[in-house]
């Protein structure tokens, strides 16, 4: 306990918890309509694709058809009116480009530098070999197509998965680096070999987690316009990271970072994919410098499917040591990457194996643990961020393991958690790899959840169903998430990255608040969440807050929105800046009211004596003083204000429950219903909190059930349109209840935890063990996903 | 792709398609361009788009049955109470052809013409043992659904024969008709297997009549004639519509792809030959069962149907 204590303080002197910069007022809490939603829904929104320049160029890649090969020729004298109606660049053309290369500061990497076009060989189906430019699309279609035709390659072997990747005889993605596995490392925690020694069963399980991918509604694109008179370039990009960006844009490209200005207008989704920078946001701002025209990359859904960075693959092999009585004593796992043809920029291929491996232990008391981590190169697109990296992994595995040990000891599954599981007065606790958990409600979760369905009632009516020939199941999955990517906690996570991030709060001489965030919104609601943050710290309607976002020339500099960080970091930016405005405007309120600052309160837009609300201006009348009223205004007269925040790692939980039955004859699988409870500390809409666990259940949903992006063993893409890459359609998901507990953070600025990516996590364990629930009879056992209908007549040993 | 012509007549159509050796017809777009755009092949050279030629949108009715213009489309199909009541299997697959889109768009004849071996609308056509015309400068030809169907992607039309009609033949009282599929997805799936029946019943109860053609099973929708030989002459009853489903498993040569392997498509052929029997013969009972039949079965327990 003591420790656990220390380890509090300890973060709280080294943050600064000023939980009383967050003000709660009317709005925190409060289920308020999206405020951006009218434009979505009228189609009034504008992305990327909507965008037009003048003399605009529309840029088409040449993709590689072959997964491995080198480049012999590119001949783009075929292409008629080359330099004047159409032109092109290869991997040559763009040599003085720096390739991209991962942001990971760990030594025993070994480093895969990608050019953003490829130079001398193609790593996957989907590499860049050429860009076509011309001024519509059609042209630019037409004139891809005939180069792509004339590129002559000479194919190597290719290199389908991590077996092959690592046979003795494999042929090397990178020559240079004499093997394709880029990385391995075993870190043991604690007494491992003991515990597996006294342990009186282990139970082990290969798993292998499919590779799908986030596949948002709108697509990647890039339109960058360079202008010569003031040698500026600016970049809109459907990025989740624009302030970022625009430094990788500047360095790669050599301009001073003041003259790069980075867009993200209207962002479709981005789900972790339009976090990192893909070579085409370098490669589509260097020809527009070369050009000295606009150039707009829009991608097709084809593309999509086979150049965007993939996800979620890797192999896990787990094995845990326990006592008869379910008490969990050691665990070992290994965790193997299968990283694509590039160890990705910004996270590496370890962005799947290496965050699975330190989030394994989860809500539960392990002690002794020892993670392996592996990670291949394979002639694949390669593998980068979607919702829940490396954690949804580690939750199926483990979530899965552990139904199989409580099956195996003759013990309810319920109560096997239960035994093992972190309770909350055991909390801040520091994990075995290192991550401290701050605070949450790990049994609390996992009971209200059973009792939404019923535990006990459903068992009886399982047994019951069974006799008639009838398979339902109930599969668990408990969950922790960590959220709020700050230095700490992406270090936590096993993949270190500095963080830097910035609010601006502005409150102008009519009184209307402006809030520019560094946290950057693709579809999250934050111009409604944010602006319930400042409209309490100023006593405002949040009508009265307009959020800027996405435009490195008006908000402060910041690493964007990923891994759940925006409600947190940019929430108390806002607050933060927030409350420092406010003291401003009491100051002059005070001098205007003659009254004590100190005993002046904001409400509804007012500020007036605390008890005496007669006694009052307005904000407007406020703020058009604080501006010109040479009497009361402050020295430093502008009302505004812009904070800075780097949290301490903090961590949502909670547990989703699924109810699912098993058609016998077809194993195909129905959905009943989904049951989510979620803590994520202190909400501030819970409106948002609700679809943020909506959406991630149905991805998850996605992954467990249906996606799958299949390669050959030639390493060609098999699911290259969306009627073989199976995305869930609104008919596939059940009802979905969420409940919500709120165990405010006590090392976050209002408590706030981060939120988003539970759903993904921990959704695919649930339904993988429904369907292992159902299946028990048959002694199935879930060894990979997605579970498809022809996977559960196999574990039911109906066919071979 | 370098040509496109818009005709609004059929004759004009058939006779663009004689003067371009190499031309495509296109109608709703839903397979051609789809498959284009995601790489399986290129744009054919010259397109020829019958969206226009309105003599293709036509529905006759006569005491052969009704003849369905090729430009029909699945929407249509799928709420037209003529198709619903007498022809119900092909309503219950254009019912799933891909999403609303699809339907709106997609037409019987595109269906019919792109050959796909996991067409919806295949099986039901061979139940019905519906033909189609085609029309060419050298004239008219009417030819049986199963000899059209040649391979996977392959038809026996001629590169300049345009196919015009789908004739629905009538059909005796006391028959129902229904087709089943398995999907992974509930909705914007294409079949992984998919079973049509047709039942008509006697007097006596028993089965007078059946027919059963399967989708995704074979290089092109086929029928089941051992399963039909069986099942005629029985009480329409589980344990015959299972035994008969049995033998439906002589009739295909499964493949194994992204959706299913070949052993999963091999067993799930009696599962679906069994749900379709027991759906038309309910429907030939008089019993309502919704369109699509798919999404309206009887909650099935295990080994009911299988």
């Amino acid at each position: 306990m003591s420790e656990t204590l220390d380890l509090r303080e300890q973060a709280i002197r080294k943050w600064g918890s000023d939980n009383r910069a967050i003000r709660k007022g009317k709005w925190i809490g409060k289920p308020a309509r999206r405020l951006e939603d009218p434009r979505y829904l009228t189609g009034a929104a504008r992305y990327v694709a909507d965008l037009e320049l003048p003399r605009m160029l529309h840029a088409v890649y040449v993709r590689s058809p072959h997964p491995h090969a080198r480049i012999v020729s590119i001949d783009k004298s075929v292409l008629p009116g080359l330099g004047k109606t159409v032109f092109a660049f290869t991997g040559e053309d763009l040599r003085d480009v720096p390739p991209l290369i991962d942001h990971v500061a760990l030594d025993n990497l070994l480093r895969t530098p990608q050019p953003v076009i490829a130079i001398g060989k193609v790593r996957f189906v989907g590499d860049a070999v050429a860009i076509v430019l011309a001024a519509d699309r059609y042209a630019a279609e037409d004139a891809a197509e005939l180069l792509s035709s004339v590129v002559e390659y000479e194919e190597l072997p290719p290199v389908p998965n991590v077996a092959a990747s690592g046979a003795s005889d494999a042929a090397l993605l990178f020559e240079e680096l004499g093997t394709n596995e880029i990385y391995r490392e075993a870190i043991t925690h604690g007494e491992v070999d003991e515990a597996f020694a006294k342990a009186d069963r282990v139970f082990s399980t290969p798993f292998e987690h499919n590779r799908y991918m986030a596949a948002p509604m709108e697509t990647r694109g890039v339109l960058a316009d360079y202008d010569r008179a003031d040698q500026q370039l600016t970049v809109w990009s459907s990025t989740q990271m624009p302030h970022f960006l625009r430094s990788v844009i500047a360095g790669q490209l050599g301009l001073p970072e003041n003259k790069v200005r980075v867009i993200a207008p209207e962002v479709g989704g981005g789900f972790g994919m339009k976090m990192c920078t893909v070579p085409e946001e370098i490669a589509i701002p260097f020809i527009a410098t070369q050009l000295g025209r606009p150039v707009k990359w829009i991608e097709d859904r084809h593309e999509h499917l086979i150049a965007a960075t993939h996800s979620k693959q890797q192999s896990i092999n787990l094995e845990v040591a326990v006592t008869n009585d379910g008490k969990i004593l050691g665990v070992r796992g290994e965790f193997v990457g299968d990283g694509g043809g590039y160890s990705f920029n910004t996270e590496s291929a370890l962005i799947e194996p290496a965050l699975a491996a330190k989030a394994l232990p989860g809500p539960y008391r392990i002690e002794n643990y020892r993670e392996e981590v592996g990670a291949f190169l394979t002639n694949k697109s390669p593998v980068a961020a979607y919702r829940g990296v490396g954690w949804t992994a580690a939750n199926t595995a483990r979530e899965l393991l552990f139904d199989e040990a409580a099956r195996g000891l003759g013990i309810d599954p319920a109560e096997f958690r239960r035994r093992n599981m972190l309770r909350s007065d055991e909390l801040p606790y520091l994990s075995c790899t290192g991550q401290v958990y701050d605070s949450g409600s790990y049994l609390e979760s996992l009971d209200k959840a059973l009792e939404a369905v019923d535990y006990q009632a459903f068992r009886q009516r399982q047994e019951e169903l069974r006799q008639q020939g009838r398979y339902i199941g109930l599969g668990i999955s408990s969950y922790v998430e960590q959220t709020a990517w700050g230095s700490e906690s992406s270090a936590q996570a096993g993949t270190p990255l500095p963080s830097h991030d910035n609010a601006t709060v502005t409150v102008d001489p009519s009184g209307k608040v402006t809030v520019a965030v560094s946290v950057s919104s693709h579809g999250q609601g934050h111009e409604t969440s944010l602006a319930q943050i400042a409209a309490d710290g100023l006593g405002v309607d949040i009508k009265d807050v307009v959020l800027l976002h996405g435009d490195t020339s008006n908000t402060p500099y910041g690493l964007g929105t990923y891994a759940s960080r925006s409600a947190v970091i940019g929430g108390a930016t806002v607050a933060r800046a927030a409350a420092d405005v406010r003291e401003q405007i009491l100051q002059v309120a005070g001098k205007m009211l003659e009254a004590s600052p100190e005993d002046l309160v904001i409400e509804d837009g007012k500020v007036s004596v605390a008890g005496t609300p007669s006694r009052f201006k307005t904000l407007a009348d406020v703020a058009y003083a604080a501006h010109w009223d040479s009497e009361v205004r402050n020295s430093e007269p502008l009302l505004s204000a812009t904070r800075f925040y780097d949290p301490p790692a903090n961590y949502a939980n909670g547990c989703v429950v699924a109810l699912c039955e098993v058609d016998a004859d077809t194993g195909v699988v129905t959905l009943d219903r989904i049951v989510a409870v979620e803590d994520c500390g202190m909400v501030i809409n819970p409106m948002i909190v609700e679809a943020q666990v909506h959406g991630a259940i149905v991805q998850g949903l996605g992954g467990a059930m249906l996606e799958h992006l299949i390669y050959s063993d030639e390493g060609q893409p098999l699911t290259t349109t969306y009627m073989d890459y199976l995305v869930p359609t609104f008919s596939d998901v059940p009802p979905i209840e969420v409940i919500s507990i709120e165990t405010p953070s006590p090392f976050t600025v209002g408590g706030i935890k981060g939120m988003g990516e539970g759903g993904q996590i921990a959704a695919p364990a649930a339904l993988a063990n429904a369907v292992a629930d159902a299946l028990a009879p048959f002694g199935a056992r879930i060894e990979k996903l997605p579970i498809t209908p022809d996977y559960v007549l196999r574990l039911m040993g109906k066919i071979g | 792709m370098s040509r496109y012509f818009a005709p609004t007549t059929a004759a004009e159509a058939a006779a663009l398609l004689a003067e371009h050796g190499g031309a495509r017809v296109v109608a709703g777009g839903t397979d051609l361009v789809v498959a284009a755009r995601g790489g399986k092949h290129r744009m054919p050279e010259v397109l020829i788009a019958i969206h226009g030629a309105t003599d293709l949108a036509s529905l006759v009715e006569n005491e052969d049955g009704v003849r369905l213009g090729a430009l029909t489309s699945h929407a249509w199909i799928e709420r037209s109470p003529l198709i619903g009541s007498h022809w119900s299997a092909l309503a219950d697959a254009s019912a799933l052809v891909g999403s609303p889109a699809t339907r709106a768009n997609g037409t019987l004849g595109g269906n019919l013409m792109n050959a796909s071996p996991a067409m919806d609308t295949g099986a039901p056509l061979l139940v019905f043992e519906a033909d189609v015309e085609l029309l060419s400068l050298r004239g008219t030809r009417t030819v049986p659904v199963a000899d059209l169907l040649a391979g996977a992607g392959r038809t026996t039309a001629e590169p300049d024969e345009l196919l015009t009609s789908v004739r629905l033949p009538d059909l005796p009282p006391a028959t129902g008709s229904a087709y089943v599929r398995l999907e992974h997805r509930r909705a914007m799936e294409i079949a992984v297997v998919g079973a049509a029946a047709l039942v008509t019943l006697g007097d006596d109860g028993r089965v007078a009549d059946c027919r059963v053609a399967l989708s995704a099973a074979a290089p092109t929708c086929v029928r089941a004639r051992e399963a039909e030989d069986l099942l005629r002459g029985l009480r329409p009853d589980g344990a015959s519509f299972r035994d008969a489903a049995a033998l439906a498993t002589g009739a295909v040569q499964p493949i194994t792809d992204v959706r299913a392997s070949a052993r999963y498509r091999r067993a799930m052929i009696s599962v679906v030959v069994s749900r379709a029997l027991a759906v038309a013969a309910a429907r030939a009972a008089g019993t309502d069962i919704a369109v699509p039949a798919n999404r309206n079965l009887p909650t099935v327990t295990a080994g009911s149907t299988g």
